[in-house]
């Protein structure tokens, strides 16, 4: 063996427990500082905020469970008062809360302590809630303790490392064109996807069909998008398939009459039991049933109903009737 | 409603007070923050641009937190309080306060909040039994 070799071997034998070494040193800093999630992220920060605040009510240190489930409690109450207010909102047919909504929704919330007022919650005046002035009082008397660090805000949303703000650059690169929403469109209806999403779409399919018909929607193509056109082609569909291949797409001057026929068969007469010269049928309307089944069935059925008739006027419910 | 033409006055006095109160939000900093707030309103289907009830909304939040923690902090208190004295000096050393899961879940319950939490976790079946049944 080459004695070159050999050396090389021999440091490749010794690399992998350095590797081991340096990977435990990474680990601990690594399962520190990374949100796997955006939940986990907003999570973080809500910890971080409750710490601040339990550290300014006097505590000097917590147990890591403790923390969590009191900043657990506190998303769920913070959530909880947003989505109460939110159904206030819905509840008077409204998509944006206001301030009634919201103090309604701390009220609600602040129902299990009581508060001033609170045995007369819905009738008294919102201004003066006794739950708003708890909070009023709060603010005054506690010291403000603005958050460790500055957030950036559009981590906040979701994406914490870059990498996933390149996979959904889609939805960014929407967010950040001007908007060019129609006032009859709800705010609450999500953006239009980016064109190239749905322009070229048409362009995957067959354009040419087995008997040199054409898609619709490239028929539309062809005209231009004239409205006018379009209802052109309208017509021209419901009339004769034929015409679609006319490039103008202008009406026939000479149109034949449309006859409708509902089915193929010569028209017969129902033996149902019933005289059709007299009463129902009198003005000679006749309905044709093409589909023996359907005859054979209904006339089973009527069968069965004079049936019934019969039995019915025998037990003389009926009789005065006749 | 109240619609006594003598309530009228204090119900003014209130609409002051408060658009004073909403207008002092704008200069006050909650300690959660306004973009965190705001992660957590749209969430659960809460649609305003107004800063001022997202403040609101936080300070809320706030004043919650601070009131049980402060209500923990009582419970730590006195719990420490009922240690006889000889011990309390031996545990001088650590009486830094802290906050946990026996003092959270007393507080939480005065707020209709019931935390069950595990005495412990065993680490593997084996674990808690006897010595000379687990050589066995």
């Amino acid at each position: 063996m080459n004695p070159m070799q050999k050396s090389i071997n021999t440091k490749a034998n010794s690399k992998p427990p350095r590797r081991t070494r340096n990977k435990k040193k990474r680990d601990p800093g690594v399962d520190v500082q990374v949100a796997e999630t955006p939940s986990d992220f907003s999570f973080t920060i809500a910890k971080t905020a409750v710490a601040q605040i339990c550290q300014s009510v006097g505590y000097k240190r917590s147990e890591y469970n403790a923390l969590e489930s009191l900043t657990n409690v506190a998303t769920k109450y913070l959530q909880s008062i947003a989505r109460s207010a939110a159904t206030y909102a819905n509840d008077s047919n409204r998509t944006d809360t206001n301030l009634f909504d919201l103090i309604n929704g701390i009220q609600d919330l602040c129902s299990i302590q009581g508060f001033s007022g609170g045995s007369v919650m819905h009738k008294s005046s919102l201004l003066s809630s006794g739950a708003l002035k708890e909070i009023v009082d709060f603010v005054n008397t506690s010291n403000e303790v603005p958050f460790a660090k500055p957030i950036q805000h559009k981590n906040v949303s979701g994406n914490p490392n870059p990498e996933a703000a390149i996979d959904s650059g889609i939805l960014t690169s929407a967010s950040q064109e001007p908007k060019v929403q129609g006032f009859h469109i709800p705010r609450w209806l999500p953006d239009f996807p980016d064109k190239f999403l749905y322009k070229n779409c048409g362009k995957v399919l067959v354009k040419e069909r087995k008997c040199g018909e054409k898609l619709w929607e490239h028929s539309l193509d062809v005209c231009s998008g004239n409205v006018e056109g379009n209802r052109d082609i309208l017509q021209i569909n419901e009339i004769d398939g034929k015409e679609e291949k006319d490039a103008k797409m202008e009406l026939t001057k000479k149109r034949s009459i449309v006859k409708f026929k509902i089915g193929e068969k010569e028209e017969k007469q129902i033996k149902m039991g019933v005289n059709m010269l007299n009463g129902v049928f009198k003005g000679r309307k006749r309905v044709s049933w093409t589909n023996n089944i359907i005859d054979d069935s209904m006339s089973q059925v009527n069968k069965d109903a004079k049936s019934c008739l019969k039995r019915k006027t025998e037990d003389g419910f009926y009789e005065d009737f006749n | 409603m109240n619609h006594n033409p003598q309530s009228s006055e204090g119900r003014h006095d209130d609409d002051v007070a408060l658009s004073d109160f909403l207008a002092s939000l704008m200069d006050y900093t909650p300690t959660i923050p306004d973009e965190l707030v705001e992660h957590y309103l749209a969430k659960s289907g809460f649609q305003c641009p107004d800063v001022r009830l997202t403040r609101l909304v936080a300070v809320a939040t706030q004043k919650f937190v601070a009131e049980v923690a402060g209500n923990a902090l009582q419970h730590c208190k006195a719990r420490q309080a009922t240690i006889p004295k000889d011990k309390r000096d031996k545990q001088q050393k650590d009486k830094r306060l802290v906050l946990t899961m026996e003092d959270l879940s007393k507080a939480l319950r005065e707020y209709g909040v019931n935390v069950k939490h595990q005495e412990y976790f065993a680490d593997s079946p084996s674990a808690g039994m006897d010595p000379v049944t687990r050589d066995e």
